[in-house]
């Protein structure tokens, strides 16, 4: 990026990335709109059961979030890098177990064409994993300026944003995976229930 | 603000200073050529669908399944692949940094980044023409069940491909809009506050909001269609029986689709003239030699508007069916938007009274815009009422608003802005004459086109057929009005050539402007080069010590002050040279 930009860049670019996560979050948002009203058509089957590799993969990002955050608050260039190591290292294995899980779903034969519960499953699921993608790209230019020798002051700039941009993840992930589980009909008539 | 100037970034080569630059300005040139190559293609296919209609049967390469090509290709085009690239793409580049005093965008690789994946977008897009079965033909609505059922043209490739473009386009509209709203709120010159922002940046800005709130409901609709033609899911798709056989879909909802089509697509609307407000409110002023009326209230008018048009998306969908309270809901929201929007036509046109109004090119597209954005949206107020609109709904009468509301409108306002600021960007003007004689043909010539289609509308006319014999309720003065508007729609067609021409021509020998031509206040047109070199601003950012608007101050031969002269400046020296260049065949 060049430093055309003013002085107080880094307030740009945390502005920017919270600009970025509304956008997100509002692209995740109308997702779950859409389920909610296409769940409200009769031929809607909830997913029978959580394949517990994404309880692994929860495990994975949350641990990718705490990395970046201790990279954030690194002392030293060698310890800025083990918390990229471990940030980018836990978010491909986070990638990894996704994976696995849509393994899972297959081997039950719950398939994307099958009921549009597994059809928003892969679909969601899918795009969080494209979002972690694009973070990794940008932690990739963090460790392309790690190796350039870039100002430690900097470096954790940078690492801050990934933090900021991975906890955001997570908190996404974790309501898409309730979305996903926990939002089914009974679930819908339950509220209503109480509400009434 | 303080720059690094070894950071400066200066392009060393002709490919990046005129290719694979990060300089805003030529990237708002990249995305204004490529808006504009991608709108002519558009108004081509327009001809060409007026060609059936005016003369149905005497060309007969236009089958059925082309014309609905044809208008599905015309309207994405000139919604999402002209009118919206070129106003935050175009406009959004150029003028933000320039009118806030900033040296560029705060991520400018990202900047450029969103001008190629533009440019593969609508390469993309382009691509539908040569696919088999051609592009899609479903309408720029893209509704499922048809648009992904066999029947429709281009089913085989085409809707795949249009889906991917527009998912693309999502793709750059966000990296630009994230550039424009960060630039906006961390790069002001200092003294810029938000309420001495010109309205071109307000419009700009706020539009951008809207494209970053409404865009990823178009993305979550195309992503989902994708799905459903690509991979067999049933998000959209009901159970269907085509031609015979049972579809593997069962249970989607169609209705789904439109809901999330229209919360993208109202607010589309403003997308477009959100910033065509801005730049009118701006051509007005300055032209008038007048304060805008009311710039608090114009501010306030664009952040209610766009509000508003997050919550009256289901007046485009009376027809579908609802429930008559979401019905009364929607009609009422959508009648409050003539408030905030009345509220501008009225401090346009005060701005206008007893203004120092000088009839200019771009005065003269302002004007016009005026006219078509209050017939535009007087139709508007009858649509909004569902019992009104039912009757009129897939009518000619729905054609002939929204041209003349969001089609003629905001391309007026477009042309205005590049003939306002096209000194500033070429450092040329160009020539006045054709300038009018464009200005006229093309003001005048709409309205023969689409005013006459309100009373096809009422007719009965409707819209979206290929041909029209044998419907007894429709006369056959009505052929004889639609070749009329074919004819016309050919001339204004042939007229931007005109425009094409004055430009280029001018950009090369047209005479050279001087560093504000039209005597503006606002701070683009206080850079020290003319045009503004990389960074804009030399070595000292400039200060902002007022708003854009502060015309009628007579001074010796001045009778503005700038933004950025301060009150110790005012009282020594008058704010402009003595001297100013006035663009050939302006009334003095």
């Amino acid at each position: 990026m060049s430093a055309l930009a003013p002085a107080g860049r880094a307030s740009a670019a945390t502005v920017g990335l919270r600009v970025f996560m509304a956008v997100v979050s509002t692209l995740f948002f109308l997702f779950s709109i859409a389920f909610l009203m296409r769940m409200a058509v009769d031929d809607w089957r909830a997913l029978p059961r959580v394949p517990w590799q994404l309880w692994l993969s929860s495990a994975l990002l949350a641990g990718a979030g705490i990395a970046w955050s201790a990279a954030a608050r690194a002392a030293t260039q060698a310890a800025l890098l083990r918390g990229w190591a471990a940030g980018c290292g836990l978010s491909l294995l986070f990638l990894a177990a996704q994976l696995w899980a849509w393994q899972a779903m297959l081997a039950l034969n719950l398939r994307v064409d099958g009921n549009p519960a597994n059809s928003f499953f892969y679909l969601i699921t899918g795009l969080h994993g494209v979002h972690v993608v694009g973070g990794l790209a940008a932690a990739g230019v963090l460790g392309l300026r790690l190796l350039r020798g870039a100002p430690l002051a900097r470096l954790r700039d940078t690492a801050a944003l990934c933090a900021h941009y991975w906890h955001f993840l997570l908190v996404l992930w974790l309501a898409m995976f309730a979305l996903l589980f926990l939002v089914t009909p009974d679930f819908i008539q339950l509220c209503s229930n109480l509400l009434r | 603000m303080a720059y690094a100037t070894d950071h400066l970034h200066e392009p060393q080569s002709w490919w990046t200073k005129y290719v694979w630059s990060q300089d805003h300005k030529v990237i708002a040139v990249q995305y204004t050529i490529t808006a504009i190559v991608v709108g002519l293609l558009g108004m081509v296919l327009s001809d060409l669908m007026r060609l059936q209609l005016g003369f149905p049967g005497r060309f007969a390469f236009i089958d059925p399944a082309r014309y609905y090509q044809f208008i599905t290709m015309h309207g994405m085009i000139m919604v999402i692949y002209l009118l919206t690239a070129l106003f935050l793409g175009g406009f959004g580049n150029y003028l933000i940094p320039l009118m806030l005093g900033a040296r560029d965008m705060v991520f400018p690789y990202m900047n450029m980044l969103s001008y190629w994946t533009y440019l593969l977008a609508v390469l993309i897009l382009l691509a539908s023409f040569f696919v088999p079965g051609g592009p899609t033909g479903a309408g720029w609505t893209l509704y499922p069940p048809q648009a992904i059922l066999p029947g429709t043209p281009g089913v085989e490739w085409g809707i795949v491909v249009m889906l991917v473009s527009l998912v693309v386009f999502i793709v750059a509209t966000t990296m630009g809009g994230l550039n424009y709203v960060t630039t906006v709120l961390q790069a002001r010159a200092q003294g810029m506050t938000l309420m001495r922002m010109p309205l071109s940046v307000w419009g700009i800005f706020v539009a951008t909001i809207l494209a970053l709130l409404a865009f990823p409901a178009l993305f979550v609709s195309g992503v989902m269609m994708l799905f459903d033609k690509a991979l067999g899911t049933s998000f959209f798709m009901p159970a269907v029986v085509s031609m015979g056989q049972h579809l593997g879909h069962k249970g989607g909802s169609p209705l789904l689709f439109q809901h999330l089509f229209w919360f993208f697509g109202h607010p589309e609307v403003y997308i477009v003239a959100l910033p065509a407000f801005g730049i009118i409110s701006d051509l007005v002023s300055v032209h008038a030699r007048k304060c805008i009326f009311g710039y608090r209230m114009m501010v306030w008018a664009i952040v209610i508007i766009g509000g508003l048009s997050f919550v009256v998306w289901a007046h485009h969908m009376y027809v579908s069916g609802m429930h008559p309270l979401f019905g009364f809901f929607f009609a009422t929201t959508t009648l409050i938007i003539a408030v905030p929007t009345a509220l501008k036509v009225y401090n346009w046109t005060l701005t206008l009274w007893r203004g120092d109004i000088h009839l200019t090119v771009p005065m003269l597209f302002a004007i016009g815009f005026i006219s078509t954005f209050v017939i535009g949206g007087l139709t508007g107020l009858f649509l909004g009422n569902v019992s009104v609109d039912i009757p009129l709904s897939n009518t000619y009468f729905v054609v002939a608003h929204f041209h003349m509301v969001m089609g003629v409108s905001p391309v007026l306002a477009v042309f205005g802005g590049l003939y306002h600021w096209y000194p500033k960007v070429s450092g040329r003007l160009y020539n006045d004459t054709l300038g009018r004689l464009h200005f006229w043909i093309t003001f005048v010539g709409t309205y023969l086109i689409f005013f006459p289609m309100h009373y096809l509308g009422i007719l009965g006319m409707p819209r979206r057929y290929y041909a029209y014999e044998n419907y007894a309720f429709i006369p056959q003065s009505a052929q004889t009005l639609n070749a009329f508007i074919t004819v016309m729609a050919l001339i204004v067609g042939v007229a931007q050539l005109l425009f094409i021409y004055n430009l280029a021509w001018s950009t090369f020998k047209g005479p050279r402007a001087g560093p504000n031509p039209w005597r503006a206040a606002s701070l683009e047109w206080y850079t020290p080069d003319t045009p503004p070199k990389h960074g804009n601003w030399g070595p000292a950012l400039p200060v902002v010590f007022r708003g854009p608007y502060d015309y009628g101050h007579q001074e010796g031969a001045s009778d503005f002050i700038a933004q950025n002269i301060g009150p110790e400046q005012q009282e020594e020296a008058p704010a402009v040279p003595a001297a100013i260049p006035v663009p050939r065949g302006e009334p003095t």
